[in-house]
Protein backbone atom coordinates (compact mmCIF):
# COMPACT_ATOMS: atom_id res chain seq x y z
CA UNK A 1 0.00 0.00 0.00
CA UNK A 2 2.76 2.38 0.98
CA UNK A 3 4.90 1.68 -2.09
CA UNK A 4 2.00 2.36 -4.37
CA UNK A 5 2.19 6.03 -3.48
CA UNK A 6 5.92 6.42 -3.49
CA UNK A 7 7.30 9.63 -4.97
CA UNK A 8 7.98 9.35 -8.66
CA UNK A 9 6.05 6.14 -9.16
CA UNK A 10 3.79 6.76 -12.11
CA UNK A 11 0.36 5.46 -11.70
CA UNK A 12 -2.98 6.44 -13.13
CA UNK A 13 -5.36 8.36 -10.94
CA UNK A 14 -8.99 9.14 -11.40
CA UNK A 15 -11.12 11.26 -9.12
CA UNK A 16 -14.69 11.31 -10.39
CA UNK A 17 -17.67 13.44 -9.49
CA UNK A 18 -21.03 12.06 -10.47
CA UNK A 19 -23.92 14.56 -10.54
CA UNK A 20 -22.54 16.47 -7.54
CA UNK A 21 -24.61 19.50 -6.52
CA UNK A 22 -24.72 21.85 -3.58
CA UNK A 23 -27.37 24.01 -1.95
CA UNK A 24 -27.13 27.10 0.20
CA UNK A 25 -27.08 26.07 3.85
CA UNK A 26 -29.81 28.35 5.11
CA UNK A 27 -32.15 28.99 2.17
CA UNK A 28 -31.98 25.60 0.50
CA UNK A 29 -31.57 27.27 -2.89
CA UNK A 30 -29.25 25.70 -5.44
CA UNK A 31 -25.64 26.86 -5.22
CA UNK A 32 -24.64 24.87 -8.28
CA UNK A 33 -26.47 22.30 -10.37
CA UNK A 34 -25.43 18.65 -10.63
CA UNK A 35 -21.97 18.40 -12.16
CA UNK A 36 -20.22 15.35 -13.55
CA UNK A 37 -16.50 15.34 -14.31
CA UNK A 38 -13.32 13.46 -13.72
CA UNK A 39 -9.85 14.49 -12.72
CA UNK A 40 -7.01 12.38 -14.08
CA UNK A 41 -3.23 12.29 -13.88
CA UNK A 42 -1.93 15.48 -15.42
CA UNK A 43 -5.24 17.35 -15.07
CA UNK A 44 -4.53 20.98 -14.31
CA UNK A 45 -7.90 22.58 -13.80
CA UNK A 46 -8.63 26.25 -13.20
CA UNK A 47 -11.89 27.07 -11.41
CA UNK A 48 -13.20 30.45 -12.44
CA UNK A 49 -16.28 32.54 -11.85
CA UNK A 50 -17.61 35.28 -9.63
CA UNK A 51 -17.46 35.01 -5.85
CA UNK A 52 -20.29 33.15 -4.15
CA UNK A 53 -20.79 30.67 -7.00
CA UNK A 54 -19.62 27.73 -4.92
CA UNK A 55 -16.05 27.22 -6.09
CA UNK A 56 -14.68 26.73 -2.58
CA UNK A 57 -17.69 24.59 -1.73
CA UNK A 58 -16.93 22.26 -4.61
CA UNK A 59 -13.31 21.94 -3.54
CA UNK A 60 -14.38 21.17 0.03
CA UNK A 61 -16.81 18.56 -1.26
CA UNK A 62 -13.96 16.96 -3.22
CA UNK A 63 -11.88 16.84 -0.01
CA UNK A 64 -14.92 15.44 1.80
CA UNK A 65 -14.80 18.39 4.20
CA UNK A 66 -18.38 19.22 3.14
CA UNK A 67 -21.23 16.96 2.13
CA UNK A 68 -22.79 17.60 -1.27
CA UNK A 69 -26.57 18.07 -1.50
CA UNK A 70 -26.60 15.22 -4.01
CA UNK A 71 -24.21 13.11 -6.06
CA UNK A 72 -21.28 10.83 -5.38
CA UNK A 73 -17.50 10.81 -5.55
CA UNK A 74 -15.17 8.00 -6.43
CA UNK A 75 -11.43 7.46 -6.38
CA UNK A 76 -9.94 5.05 -8.92
CA UNK A 77 -13.44 3.57 -9.39
CA UNK A 78 -13.94 2.98 -5.69
CA UNK A 79 -16.86 4.76 -4.02
CA UNK A 80 -15.79 7.49 -1.61
CA UNK A 81 -17.87 5.97 1.17
CA UNK A 82 -15.71 2.83 1.02
CA UNK A 83 -12.50 4.75 1.61
CA UNK A 84 -11.61 5.97 5.12
CA UNK A 85 -11.85 9.75 5.11
CA UNK A 86 -8.38 10.23 6.64
CA UNK A 87 -6.81 8.30 3.72
CA UNK A 88 -8.94 10.17 1.23
CA UNK A 89 -7.77 13.57 2.48
CA UNK A 90 -4.17 12.51 2.47
CA UNK A 91 -4.34 11.85 -1.27
CA UNK A 92 -6.93 14.48 -2.21
CA UNK A 93 -5.76 17.45 -0.27
CA UNK A 94 -7.43 20.83 0.20
CA UNK A 95 -5.25 23.93 0.68
CA UNK A 96 -7.17 26.83 2.23
CA UNK A 97 -7.17 30.38 0.96
CA UNK A 98 -5.79 31.66 4.23
CA UNK A 99 -2.91 29.59 5.52
CA UNK A 100 -3.34 28.34 9.08
CA UNK A 101 -0.08 27.85 10.90
CA UNK A 102 0.26 25.64 13.89
CA UNK A 103 1.54 27.65 16.83
CA UNK A 104 5.09 26.42 17.21
CA UNK A 105 8.20 26.50 15.06
CA UNK A 106 8.46 26.36 11.29
CA UNK A 107 9.96 22.91 11.74
CA UNK A 108 6.88 21.77 13.71
CA UNK A 109 4.75 22.88 10.79
CA UNK A 110 6.88 21.16 8.21
CA UNK A 111 6.90 17.93 10.18
CA UNK A 112 3.16 17.95 10.79
CA UNK A 113 2.13 15.77 7.82
CA UNK A 114 4.67 13.06 8.60
CA UNK A 115 3.82 13.27 12.28
CA UNK A 116 0.08 12.89 11.67
CA UNK A 117 0.62 9.83 9.49
CA UNK A 118 3.57 8.34 11.37
CA UNK A 119 5.87 8.56 8.36
CA UNK A 120 9.54 9.49 8.23
CA UNK A 121 10.22 13.17 7.61
CA UNK A 122 12.12 13.88 4.41
CA UNK A 123 14.35 16.83 5.21
CA UNK A 124 15.90 17.05 1.73
CA UNK A 125 12.51 17.28 0.05
CA UNK A 126 11.44 19.97 2.52
CA UNK A 127 14.59 22.02 1.86
CA UNK A 128 14.20 21.59 -1.88
CA UNK A 129 10.57 22.74 -1.81
CA UNK A 130 11.32 25.71 0.44
CA UNK A 131 14.00 26.80 -1.98
CA UNK A 132 11.56 26.61 -4.89
CA UNK A 133 9.12 28.97 -3.16
CA UNK A 134 11.86 31.37 -2.02
CA UNK A 135 11.88 30.41 1.64
CA UNK A 136 15.30 28.77 1.88
CA UNK A 137 16.62 31.50 4.18
CA UNK A 138 14.15 30.72 6.95
CA UNK A 139 15.37 29.65 10.36
CA UNK A 140 13.45 26.44 11.05
CA UNK A 141 13.50 27.10 14.77
CA UNK A 142 11.64 30.40 14.55
CA UNK A 143 7.97 30.84 15.32
CA UNK A 144 5.73 30.13 12.32
CA UNK A 145 3.11 32.67 13.39
CA UNK A 146 5.72 35.43 13.11
CA UNK A 147 5.93 34.99 9.34
CA UNK A 148 4.16 37.40 7.00
CA UNK A 149 0.88 36.36 5.34
CA UNK A 150 2.61 35.59 2.06
CA UNK A 151 5.35 33.56 3.75
CA UNK A 152 2.77 31.59 5.72
CA UNK A 153 0.91 30.84 2.51
CA UNK A 154 4.04 29.50 0.82
CA UNK A 155 5.04 27.52 3.90
CA UNK A 156 1.54 26.03 4.00
CA UNK A 157 1.95 24.94 0.38
CA UNK A 158 5.26 23.27 1.14
CA UNK A 159 3.63 21.56 4.12
CA UNK A 160 0.84 20.36 1.82
CA UNK A 161 3.29 19.00 -0.75
CA UNK A 162 5.15 17.11 1.98
CA UNK A 163 1.92 15.19 2.52
CA UNK A 164 2.59 13.79 -0.98
CA UNK A 165 -0.98 14.12 -2.19
CA UNK A 166 -2.20 12.85 -5.55
CA UNK A 167 -4.65 15.68 -6.16
CA UNK A 168 -4.27 19.19 -4.80
CA UNK A 169 -7.32 21.40 -4.30
CA UNK A 170 -5.99 24.93 -4.26
CA UNK A 171 -8.24 27.70 -2.97
CA UNK A 172 -6.79 30.97 -4.33
CA UNK A 173 -3.41 30.08 -2.93
CA UNK A 174 -1.55 32.89 -4.68
CA UNK A 175 -4.01 35.63 -3.69
CA UNK A 176 -1.71 36.99 -0.97
CA UNK A 177 1.52 36.71 -3.01
CA UNK A 178 3.35 39.29 -5.12
CA UNK A 179 4.02 38.69 -8.78
CA UNK A 180 7.44 37.09 -8.41
CA UNK A 181 6.33 34.65 -5.73
CA UNK A 182 3.14 33.89 -7.63
CA UNK A 183 5.29 32.77 -10.56
CA UNK A 184 7.52 30.63 -8.36
CA UNK A 185 4.50 28.88 -6.91
CA UNK A 186 2.93 28.42 -10.34
CA UNK A 187 6.14 26.89 -11.69
CA UNK A 188 6.49 24.58 -8.71
CA UNK A 189 2.92 23.28 -8.81
CA UNK A 190 2.79 22.94 -12.56
CA UNK A 191 6.07 21.03 -12.55
CA UNK A 192 4.82 18.86 -9.71
CA UNK A 193 1.67 17.92 -11.64
CA UNK A 194 3.43 17.34 -14.96
CA UNK A 195 6.52 15.50 -13.80
CA UNK A 196 4.79 13.25 -11.33
CA UNK A 197 1.51 12.79 -13.17
CA UNK A 198 -0.44 14.37 -10.37
CA UNK A 199 -3.40 16.72 -10.70
CA UNK A 200 -4.75 19.93 -9.25
CA UNK A 201 -7.92 21.99 -9.19
CA UNK A 202 -7.03 25.63 -8.68
CA UNK A 203 -9.44 28.45 -7.93
CA UNK A 204 -8.28 31.69 -9.45
CA UNK A 205 -9.69 35.16 -9.95
CA UNK A 206 -6.82 36.31 -12.13
CA UNK A 207 -7.77 35.84 -15.83
CA UNK A 208 -4.13 35.96 -16.96
CA UNK A 209 -3.26 33.11 -14.60
CA UNK A 210 -5.53 30.59 -16.31
CA UNK A 211 -3.40 30.07 -19.40
CA UNK A 212 -0.26 29.75 -17.27
CA UNK A 213 -1.51 27.11 -14.88
CA UNK A 214 -4.32 25.17 -16.53
CA UNK A 215 -5.07 22.76 -19.33
CA UNK A 216 -8.75 22.64 -18.40
CA UNK A 217 -11.20 25.18 -17.05
CA UNK A 218 -14.30 24.77 -14.92
CA UNK A 219 -16.39 27.93 -15.22
CA UNK A 220 -18.95 28.71 -12.58
CA UNK A 221 -21.70 30.88 -13.95
CA UNK A 222 -25.29 31.35 -12.90
CA UNK A 223 -25.27 28.18 -10.75
CA UNK A 224 -24.04 26.00 -13.60
CA UNK A 225 -20.53 24.59 -13.99
CA UNK A 226 -19.15 24.03 -17.48
CA UNK A 227 -15.89 22.46 -18.49
CA UNK A 228 -13.60 23.51 -21.36
CA UNK A 229 -10.13 22.77 -22.53
CA UNK A 230 -7.68 25.61 -22.18
CA UNK A 231 -5.75 26.42 -25.33
CA UNK A 232 -2.13 26.92 -24.50
CA UNK A 233 -0.51 29.66 -26.49
CA UNK A 234 3.10 28.66 -26.68
CA UNK B 1 -26.44 31.03 68.09
CA UNK B 2 -29.97 31.89 69.13
CA UNK B 3 -32.69 32.72 66.61
CA UNK B 4 -32.88 36.19 68.21
CA UNK B 5 -29.18 36.73 67.47
CA UNK B 6 -29.74 35.40 63.95
CA UNK B 7 -32.59 37.82 63.39
CA UNK B 8 -30.29 40.71 64.30
CA UNK B 9 -28.24 39.83 61.19
CA UNK B 10 -31.15 41.25 59.22
CA UNK B 11 -29.61 44.61 60.11
CA UNK B 12 -27.09 43.92 57.33
CA UNK B 13 -29.95 43.38 54.89
CA UNK B 14 -31.54 46.62 56.11
CA UNK B 15 -28.29 48.43 55.36
CA UNK B 16 -28.28 46.97 51.85
CA UNK B 17 -31.94 48.04 51.37
CA UNK B 18 -31.15 51.52 52.61
CA UNK B 19 -28.26 51.92 50.17
CA UNK B 20 -30.32 50.57 47.30
CA UNK B 21 -33.21 52.99 48.05
CA UNK B 22 -30.97 55.95 48.66
CA UNK B 23 -28.91 55.37 45.51
CA UNK B 24 -31.95 54.33 43.47
CA UNK B 25 -30.26 51.04 42.50
CA UNK B 26 -33.66 49.37 42.11
CA UNK B 27 -32.43 46.22 43.82
CA UNK B 28 -34.97 46.19 46.69
CA UNK B 29 -37.22 43.54 45.19
CA UNK B 30 -34.31 41.22 44.42
CA UNK B 31 -32.85 41.76 47.88
CA UNK B 32 -36.13 40.81 49.56
CA UNK B 33 -36.65 37.77 47.34
CA UNK B 34 -33.03 36.75 47.80
CA UNK B 35 -33.17 37.08 51.57
CA UNK B 36 -36.40 35.12 51.87
CA UNK B 37 -35.19 32.39 49.49
CA UNK B 38 -31.82 32.01 51.19
CA UNK B 39 -33.48 31.77 54.61
CA UNK B 40 -36.04 29.19 53.53
CA UNK B 41 -33.62 27.09 51.44
CA UNK B 42 -30.97 26.97 54.14
CA UNK B 43 -33.37 26.34 57.04
CA UNK B 44 -34.99 23.58 54.99
CA UNK B 45 -31.69 21.91 54.15
CA UNK B 46 -30.66 22.30 57.81
CA UNK B 47 -33.73 20.38 58.94
CA UNK B 48 -33.42 17.82 56.16
CA UNK B 49 -29.78 17.19 57.00
CA UNK B 50 -30.58 16.92 60.70
CA UNK B 51 -33.24 14.34 59.87
CA UNK B 52 -31.01 12.39 57.46
CA UNK B 53 -28.12 12.32 59.94
CA UNK B 54 -30.42 10.91 62.60
CA UNK B 55 -31.96 8.25 60.34
CA UNK B 56 -28.80 6.49 59.13
CA UNK B 57 -30.57 5.39 55.95
CA UNK B 58 -28.40 4.74 52.90
CA UNK B 59 -31.13 5.45 50.34
CA UNK B 60 -31.66 8.92 51.78
CA UNK B 61 -27.98 9.67 51.48
CA UNK B 62 -27.87 8.44 47.89
CA UNK B 63 -31.07 10.37 47.13
CA UNK B 64 -29.56 13.65 48.31
CA UNK B 65 -26.38 13.07 46.32
CA UNK B 66 -28.43 12.26 43.20
CA UNK B 67 -30.36 15.51 43.59
CA UNK B 68 -27.07 17.38 43.90
CA UNK B 69 -25.62 15.73 40.77
CA UNK B 70 -28.77 16.37 38.73
CA UNK B 71 -29.05 20.01 39.75
CA UNK B 72 -25.37 20.61 39.08
CA UNK B 73 -25.60 18.92 35.65
CA UNK B 74 -28.66 20.91 34.57
CA UNK B 75 -26.98 24.10 35.69
CA UNK B 76 -23.64 23.38 33.95
CA UNK B 77 -25.45 22.27 30.77
CA UNK B 78 -26.69 25.84 30.34
CA UNK B 79 -23.14 26.74 29.38
CA UNK B 80 -23.20 24.28 26.50
CA UNK B 81 -26.72 24.44 25.09
CA UNK B 82 -25.41 24.06 21.54
CA UNK B 83 -23.92 20.65 22.34
CA UNK B 84 -27.18 18.76 22.29
CA UNK B 85 -27.36 15.96 24.86
CA UNK B 86 -25.18 17.87 27.33
CA UNK B 87 -27.13 17.04 30.53
CA UNK B 88 -26.61 13.28 30.28
CA UNK B 89 -22.92 13.63 29.59
CA UNK B 90 -22.61 16.03 32.51
CA UNK B 91 -24.42 13.67 34.85
CA UNK B 92 -22.07 10.90 33.78
CA UNK B 93 -19.05 13.14 34.25
CA UNK B 94 -19.99 14.72 37.58
CA UNK B 95 -21.38 11.42 38.88
CA UNK B 96 -18.13 9.60 38.04
CA UNK B 97 -16.04 12.27 39.73
CA UNK B 98 -18.20 12.14 42.87
CA UNK B 99 -18.06 8.33 42.93
CA UNK B 100 -14.29 8.31 42.51
CA UNK B 101 -13.71 10.93 45.21
CA UNK B 102 -16.00 9.23 47.72
CA UNK B 103 -14.51 5.79 47.07
CA UNK B 104 -11.04 7.20 47.68
CA UNK B 105 -11.99 9.14 50.81
CA UNK B 106 -13.93 6.26 52.34
CA UNK B 107 -11.73 3.48 51.02
CA UNK B 108 -8.56 4.99 52.45
CA UNK B 109 -10.28 5.94 55.68
CA UNK B 110 -9.74 9.67 55.24
CA UNK B 111 -13.26 10.36 56.43
CA UNK B 112 -15.76 8.40 58.47
CA UNK B 113 -18.53 6.67 56.56
CA UNK B 114 -21.31 8.82 57.94
CA UNK B 115 -23.72 11.28 56.33
CA UNK B 116 -22.25 14.08 58.41
CA UNK B 117 -19.00 13.84 56.39
CA UNK B 118 -20.26 12.46 53.11
CA UNK B 119 -22.91 15.08 52.38
CA UNK B 120 -20.89 18.27 52.89
CA UNK B 121 -17.87 16.83 51.06
CA UNK B 122 -20.09 15.60 48.23
CA UNK B 123 -21.65 19.05 47.98
CA UNK B 124 -18.24 20.65 47.62
CA UNK B 125 -16.98 18.08 45.12
CA UNK B 126 -20.10 18.24 42.98
CA UNK B 127 -20.27 22.04 43.18
CA UNK B 128 -16.66 22.38 42.07
CA UNK B 129 -17.09 19.83 39.30
CA UNK B 130 -20.08 21.87 38.13
CA UNK B 131 -18.01 25.06 37.90
CA UNK B 132 -15.15 23.29 36.11
CA UNK B 133 -17.51 21.57 33.66
CA UNK B 134 -19.28 24.87 32.98
CA UNK B 135 -15.98 26.60 32.25
CA UNK B 136 -14.93 23.74 30.01
CA UNK B 137 -18.11 24.03 27.95
CA UNK B 138 -17.80 27.82 27.72
CA UNK B 139 -14.28 27.45 26.37
CA UNK B 140 -15.18 24.57 24.05
CA UNK B 141 -17.94 26.69 22.53
CA UNK B 142 -15.53 29.58 22.06
CA UNK B 143 -12.89 27.30 20.52
CA UNK B 144 -15.46 25.73 18.22
CA UNK B 145 -16.06 29.17 16.74
CA UNK B 146 -12.57 30.64 16.91
CA UNK B 147 -10.53 27.62 15.87
CA UNK B 148 -12.55 26.45 12.86
CA UNK B 149 -9.65 27.14 10.50
CA UNK B 150 -7.21 25.25 12.69
CA UNK B 151 -9.54 22.24 12.84
CA UNK B 152 -10.08 22.35 9.10
CA UNK B 153 -6.33 22.53 8.49
CA UNK B 154 -5.86 19.36 10.52
CA UNK B 155 -8.76 17.60 8.84
CA UNK B 156 -7.53 18.55 5.37
CA UNK B 157 -4.16 16.97 6.20
CA UNK B 158 -5.96 13.71 6.92
CA UNK B 159 -5.80 13.97 10.71
CA UNK B 160 -8.00 11.78 12.90
CA UNK B 161 -10.59 13.22 15.29
CA UNK B 162 -8.20 12.98 18.18
CA UNK B 163 -5.32 14.56 16.28
CA UNK B 164 -7.50 17.41 15.00
CA UNK B 165 -8.85 18.33 18.40
CA UNK B 166 -5.84 17.57 20.57
CA UNK B 167 -4.55 21.15 20.93
CA UNK B 168 -8.00 22.64 21.26
CA UNK B 169 -9.02 20.21 23.99
CA UNK B 170 -5.79 20.89 25.80
CA UNK B 171 -6.61 24.61 25.84
CA UNK B 172 -10.15 23.97 27.10
CA UNK B 173 -8.90 21.67 29.88
CA UNK B 174 -6.31 24.21 30.96
CA UNK B 175 -8.84 27.05 30.94
CA UNK B 176 -11.33 25.15 33.06
CA UNK B 177 -8.72 24.37 35.70
CA UNK B 178 -7.33 27.88 36.15
CA UNK B 179 -9.63 28.99 39.02
CA UNK B 180 -9.00 25.78 40.97
CA UNK B 181 -5.24 26.09 40.63
CA UNK B 182 -5.30 29.80 41.48
CA UNK B 183 -7.32 29.03 44.60
CA UNK B 184 -4.76 26.40 45.56
CA UNK B 185 -1.93 28.91 45.28
CA UNK B 186 -3.50 31.80 47.21
CA UNK B 187 -5.50 30.02 49.89
CA UNK B 188 -4.69 31.20 53.40
CA UNK B 189 -3.00 34.31 52.05
CA UNK B 190 -5.92 35.95 50.30
CA UNK B 191 -8.92 34.18 51.73
CA UNK B 192 -9.77 31.88 54.57
CA UNK B 193 -11.96 29.25 52.98
CA UNK B 194 -15.56 28.96 54.13
CA UNK B 195 -15.25 25.48 55.53
CA UNK B 196 -12.29 26.33 57.71
CA UNK B 197 -13.93 29.54 58.91
CA UNK B 198 -17.05 27.59 59.81
CA UNK B 199 -15.15 24.95 61.76
CA UNK B 200 -13.19 27.54 63.72
CA UNK B 201 -16.35 29.46 64.62
CA UNK B 202 -18.04 26.22 65.68
CA UNK B 203 -15.16 25.67 68.12
CA UNK B 204 -12.73 23.37 66.34
CA UNK B 205 -9.04 24.10 66.80
CA UNK B 206 -7.53 26.03 63.85
CA UNK B 207 -5.02 23.25 63.12
CA UNK B 208 -7.81 20.65 62.99
CA UNK B 209 -9.75 22.98 60.67
CA UNK B 210 -6.65 23.35 58.49
CA UNK B 211 -6.30 19.57 58.14
CA UNK B 212 -9.82 19.29 56.76
CA UNK B 213 -9.33 22.33 54.59
CA UNK B 214 -6.23 20.78 53.01
CA UNK B 215 -8.17 17.61 52.42
CA UNK B 216 -10.88 19.62 50.69
CA UNK B 217 -8.44 21.60 48.58
CA UNK B 218 -6.56 18.55 47.36
CA UNK B 219 -9.78 16.66 46.73
CA UNK B 220 -11.17 19.59 44.75
CA UNK B 221 -8.00 19.94 42.71
CA UNK B 222 -8.01 16.28 41.81
CA UNK B 223 -11.72 16.42 41.12
CA UNK B 224 -11.23 19.43 38.83
CA UNK B 225 -8.56 17.64 36.80
CA UNK B 226 -10.69 14.53 36.56
CA UNK B 227 -13.73 16.57 35.56
CA UNK B 228 -11.92 18.38 32.72
CA UNK B 229 -10.37 15.20 31.37
CA UNK B 230 -13.70 13.37 31.44
CA UNK B 231 -15.36 16.36 29.78
CA UNK B 232 -12.76 16.38 27.01
CA UNK B 233 -13.43 12.70 26.37
CA UNK B 234 -17.23 12.94 26.58
CA UNK B 235 -17.39 16.01 24.33
CA UNK B 236 -14.79 14.75 21.85
CA UNK B 237 -17.49 14.34 19.18
CA UNK B 238 -19.28 17.61 19.94
CA UNK B 239 -17.38 19.56 17.30
CA UNK B 240 -16.95 16.93 14.58
CA UNK B 241 -19.30 14.54 12.84
CA UNK B 242 -18.69 10.82 12.54
CA UNK B 243 -17.13 11.23 9.07
CA UNK B 244 -14.84 13.99 10.38
CA UNK B 245 -16.51 17.13 9.16
CA UNK B 246 -17.01 20.25 11.27
CA UNK B 247 -20.42 20.14 12.89
CA UNK B 248 -22.47 23.29 12.41
CA UNK B 249 -23.32 24.51 15.89
CA UNK B 250 -26.63 26.26 15.42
Amino acid sequence: MKDKYKVGVRMPLKLSLHRVSQRFLDEGKELFQPYTASIREGSRIACTGASGQGKSSLLKILARLHLPASGTLSWNDQEATEIPVTNWRRYIHYVAQHATMLSGSIEDNLKLPSQLHQLPFNKDTAEHLLEKVGLSALDWKSEALQLSGGEQQRLALVRSLLLEPQVLLLDEVTASLDEAHTHHVEELLKGWAEERDRAYVWITHQPDQIARIANEQWSFDNHVITSNRVEVTA
Amino acid sequence: MSYLALSFTLIFIAVTMFISLRRKLGLEKDIIIGTVRATIQLLAIGYILGYVFAQHKLWMLIGIIMVMITTASINAAKRGKIFKPAVWKLMLCIGSVEAFVMLMLLGLGMIEPSAQYIIPLSGMTIGNAMVVAGLFLTQLKREGEASKEEIEMFLALGATQKQSLHRLMQRAVRFSMIPTIDALKTVGLVQLPGMMTGMIIAGASPTEAVKYQLLILFVLTGAAALTSILMSILFQNALLTEDLRIRSLK
